[in-house]
């Protein structure tokens, strides 16, 4: 990869360099050529992965019909890089910090650290002062120091408002918490838990806009099929599942027959609520004419499903995708738990995977940069909370994400399920477990970033493309990410 | 100002001389090609030559028909004002015939020579032209904005945003140091979501900060803060694209500075004068932070930067400072952008022969300038008729790089020249076969020279 380029975000290979810019002039060429040309490339042709500038082009190239170019390109005789071989000569009146910067994507290492400072008041400083030192604290062990700490955090919190007030307390239970040793239930009744999603969903866009890409590509994959299975790992209320219905309802030549597998935990009071889900959606499918199938499947962990229990039928006949929201981070409190699933997964021969998981590092092996990285990570997104409009909802979501916060800094072991980690490592993780990605485009970010703007108090919200993955967060933070895989020994699917 | 006068001196040539544009094509290509294996030879041999006896040089180098005086005399002229020029040094020379653009395929050269050069208005020796002056992976990075803008703009007046935010890079803030620089991000202003990406210098503690550390006071005795305006023509880009996180996280490193980008609101959507509002704002923020003042004077050393739309906002939000007693203590614009209603010799000469239309140019002061008005006005044209006098005025002293390639330079070196005329403390850098974003990339002599400028700039009241 020339590495000047990579820095700057776009990945090309040093020896295709001329073979890109030739790909660029035969394309403004033909942008010149085609009638209303630019205009097709703008609004009707759907953009995937920019960073990689050929294929970018290509797609382009392939939409406008361009005729090869007549002679093939001259030897390049010199790369980009004998160019400045040259200059590289008089290299030593070049400061050294203009040499080449070395390139930090997200994925190379998870020490990135995004941060967005929205309150820099004086009595913010102090109670995050504290709080780190809390932390601290708990981290050497010193549990009389973190107790007094834990006693201040309180004190302070009470003289702070907004968002940061919020958080602190949140941190500070769950330090208490951990330097007392009471941990908290597991698991929680699941229509508590429940309706904080359903309040969560409500207030801030991040359900929604998990929801709205994972179908977008399952959409997509369900192009052409006449019969189509959805497997849920995170089924919970079912509220993915209705637009997705709706949209292959809408299908031109008719929707096609929809058959849903929901999985999920054992509820407490072993009521069978996810037949009751079920039960709802098919009054729905019923309503807008669609061919509906359904099966709730209860599990303690995903871990435990084999292909065998999920009655699939020949592909040939039946294309299947695999949708999971916020489920995958909390096998890897087993070990060899997300390996087993991803196996599953490849048994069942999706025609798509889809996968949206919160954009952090809440995984790693020591305790005090778990606390700061979520301490980080939950300011933002309490802040993102903070412009909402119904008290009662935000209340709702704060407690909802209060508990993931709890789960993080006072849980450890087998119970500490929020496991959350970034995208680049579940790239490689996927990776490694025989999948490629599937791209989203600019017709699913054009239409994320529509839904944004239905949401007020929301103008930091702000979508990002990522290499083929769509990132919704708060100002410049990426919060969650979705992306979007398939088996690696299908053919290239061709844009 | 002596480079002034040597493009008005071009200017006057190119009329006398009467020279066609595939004349002026060859000459540029003669003037720098040789074979691969005498390459240093020959770039000796060239700039020798052209220090003895450029006329008799050049003519020995011809054999084209056309008659050598007239082909040669605007180059010579040029050459021989430069040379004569006591103020111009010899790195300023070697900008001008760098040895970059030396090919190392001959068959190239001969071609040039044996084949008439048709007439410059074809797209493909447009596009050929400007891979000459800039490394094929620049060359690849401009054109490849070149086209994505392309599709961004509409007829109508309307942008594009969702692709074009789609299509931008963009890299998140870092507070784990990387090579010697982190960042993080700020809201200035909640109600209009201005945010500004600080990068600071990380003085040796190669550890990530937190919230609690990030705006911890700075040490030095003097440091300069950079409050920089990413370019984009006031439509596109953002603080965290990442052309613009790199360029700021080099700046960092080259001046030992703190630097703070801007993100301000971009038109179409948001029209003059929201983006100087946004940049008024912004310096009044840095200005208020305790702990960005040097120890010295418990002062903040500010001095503002930007390229293309970043240094005309520069430029507008110093007379802002000014007007209102906040001090700035030097101004930097980069490739600024500058224009009015009069059609002037850059702009026709260089029209779309190095990434750059005018069409292009007057959608995006069309898109800018509040509706109805034209490129007169004095956000575009501060020392035009409608502009108001700087005479008298405190303004920060000024570095204004202008690009020899960039269309709209005669408004930039006019510019110049009306802040020179009001009696403003000016130093003006000509970098002759400079392209626009020739910063965007360290891959070229131009870099290098532009930095070393500004770090000397902002350091000029360092003990």
């Amino acid at each position: 990869m020339d590495e000047l380029l990579a820095v700057v975000g776009y990945k090309v290979r040093s020896s295709d360099m001329a073979e890109v810019a030739q790909k660029l002039e035969q394309l403004e060429e033909a942008m010149g050529n085609a009638r209303d040309g630019i205009s097709q490339l703008s609004n009707d042709t759907v953009h995937f992965n920019p960073a990689d500038i050929s294929n970018w082009l290509e797609t382009m190239i392939n939409n406008l019909d361009v005729p090869p170019p007549p002679h093939p390109p001259l030897p390049q005789q010199h790369s980009g890089k004998a160019i400045y071989t040259t200059a590289a000569a008089t290299a030593d009146s070049l400061s050294p910090s203009s040499k080449r910067v070395k390139p930090s994507p997200a994925e190379s290492s998870s020490s990135t650290r995004p941060l967005v400072l929205v309150d820099s008041q004086e009595n913010g400083i102090r109670l995050v002062h504290t709080l780190m030192a809390c932390a601290e604290a708990v981290h050497q062990n010193n549990l009389s120091l973190a107790e007094a700490l834990v006693k201040q955090i309180g004190f302070l919190a009470v003289s702070q408002v907004g968002a940061m007030r919020k958080v602190a307390t949140y941190f500070a239970e769950a330090l208490a918490r951990r330097i007392y040793g009471l941990y908290p239930e597991n698991p929680i009744h699941h229509s508590f838990s429940d309706m904080l999603q359903i309040h969560f969903y409500e207030t801030c866009p991040y359900l929604k806009f998990a929801h709205f890409t994972a179908n977008q590509a399952i959409l997509e994959a369900f192009q052409g099929k006449n019969r189509v299975h959805v497997i849920d790992f995170s089924m919970n209320q079912g509220m993915q599942w209705p637009a997705l219905m709706q949209a292959l309802a809408l299908r031109p030549g008719g929707p096609p027959a929809f058959r849903l597998t929901g999985i999920g935990p054992p509820a407490a009071d072993n009521s069978d609520h996810l037949q009751e889900v079920g039960w709802k959606l098919a009054q729905l499918a019923e309503t807008i004419h669609v061919e509906f199938e359904y099966r709730g499947f209860v599990a303690n962990s995903l871990a435990d499903l084999d292909a065998s229990m999920l009655e699939l039928r020949p592909s040939e006949t039946e294309a299947v995708a695999v949708n999971s929201v916020f489920e995958l981070h909390k096998l890897l409190a087993r070990p060899g738990a997300v390996e087993k699933v991803l196996s599953v997964v490849r048994q069942i021969r999706p025609e798509i995977v889809t996968v949206v998981e919160q954009e952090a590092n809440h995984n790693g092996p020591g305790f005090l940069d778990r606390f700061t990285e979520s301490l980080h990570y939950y300011s933002t997104m309490f802040d993102s909370l903070e412009g909402s409009v119904n008290s009662q909802d935000k209340v709702m979501s704060e407690v909802y994400l209060g508990k993931q916060i709890c789960n993080v800094v006072a849980c450890e072991g087998v119970d500490r399920v929020e496991r959350h980690e970034t995208l680049g490592q579940w790239r490689t993780r996927f990776g490694s477990a025989g999948f490629t990605p599937v791209h989203l485009g600019s017709n699913a970010f054009k239409q994320a970033s529509m839904l944004l703007a239905l949401f007020a108090g929301g103008d930091g919200y702000r979508v990002e493309e990522n290499n083929g993955c769509l990132m919704l967060g708060w100002h410049t933070r990426p919060l969650i990410a979705t992306s979007a895989w398939q088996l690696a020994t299908k053919s290239v699917v061709a844009h | 100002m002596v480079i002034s006068e040597v493009s008005s001196a071009a200017k006057q040539c190119y009329e006398e001389g009467k020279v066609q544009n595939c004349g002026g094509e060859l000459l540029k290509k003669i003037g720098r090609v040789s074979c691969p294996n005498k390459r240093e030879e020959n770039k000796m041999e060239f700039e020798e030559g052209l220090l003895a006896h450029p006329s008799t040089f050049f003519l020995s180098f011809t054999p084209h028909t056309l008659s050598p005086l007239l082909l040669f005399f605007p180059f010579f002229f040029l050459v021989a004002v430069i040379l004569n020029s006591p103020h111009l040094s010899c790195e300023v020379v070697r900008a001008c015939f760098s040895s970059q653009f030396l090919t190392s395929d001959p068959s190239l050269y001969l071609r040039s020579l044996s084949f008439p050069i048709p007439m410059a208005e074809s797209n493909q020796l447009n596009l050929n032209e400007s891979k000459m002056v800039v490394p094929l992976n620049m060359w690849v990075l401009i054109s490849n904005f070149k086209l994505a803008y392309n599709l961004l703009r509409r007829p109508d007046g309307t942008f594009n945003r969702d692709l074009a935010e789609f299509l931008d890079r963009k890299v998140p803030a870092n507070a784990s140091p990387v090579d010697g620089v982190f960042s993080f991000d700020v809201v200035v202003e909640r109600e209009t979501s201005l945010l500004s990406r600080i990068y600071r210098p990380d003085e040796g503690e190669n550890h990530a900060r937190t919230l609690v550390d990030i705006e911890k006071p700075v040490t030095s005795e003097v440091i300069p803060v950079i409050i920089f305006f990413h370019g984009g023509s006031f439509a596109h880009s953002s603080a965290d694209s990442a052309i613009y996180d790199t360029l700021c996280r080099r700046l960092v490193g080259i001046c030992n500075a703190v630097v703070v980008s801007v993100n301000y609101r971009r038109a179409p959507e948001n029209r003059y004068p929201c983006a100087y509002d946004d940049g008024w704002t912004a310096l009044q923020w840095v200005s208020s932070r305790s702990w960005l003042q040097s120890r010295k004077d418990k002062k903040v050393h500010i001095y503002l930067a930007g390229d293309s739309s970043g240094g005309n906002i520069v430029h507008h939000v110093a007379r802002k400072a000014v007007e209102s007693g906040v001090e700035v203590m030097g101004n930097i614009l980069l490739n600024p952008l500058f224009g009015g209603e009069e059609r002037t010799e850059s702009e026709k000469r260089l029209d779309g022969k190095y990434f750059v239309r005018i069409q292009d140019r007057d959608w995006y002061w069309r898109a800018f300038l509040p509706e109805g008005e034209n490129k007169d006005h004095e956000a575009c044209n501060p020392f035009g008729p409608k502009g108001r006098s700087l005479e008298g005025i405190p303004f920060p002293k000024s570095l204004i790089v202008v690009a020899g390639l960039d269309l709209v330079q005669d408004w930039q070196l006019a510019y110049a020249k009306g802040l020179e005329k009001a009696g403003q403390n000016v130093k003006l850098l000509y970098l002759e076969q400079a392209t626009i974003g020739f910063y965007l990339l360290p891959n070229n002599e131009h870099f290098s020279t532009v930095m070393d400028e500004i770090k000397s700039f902002v350091s000029s009241d360092r003990s």
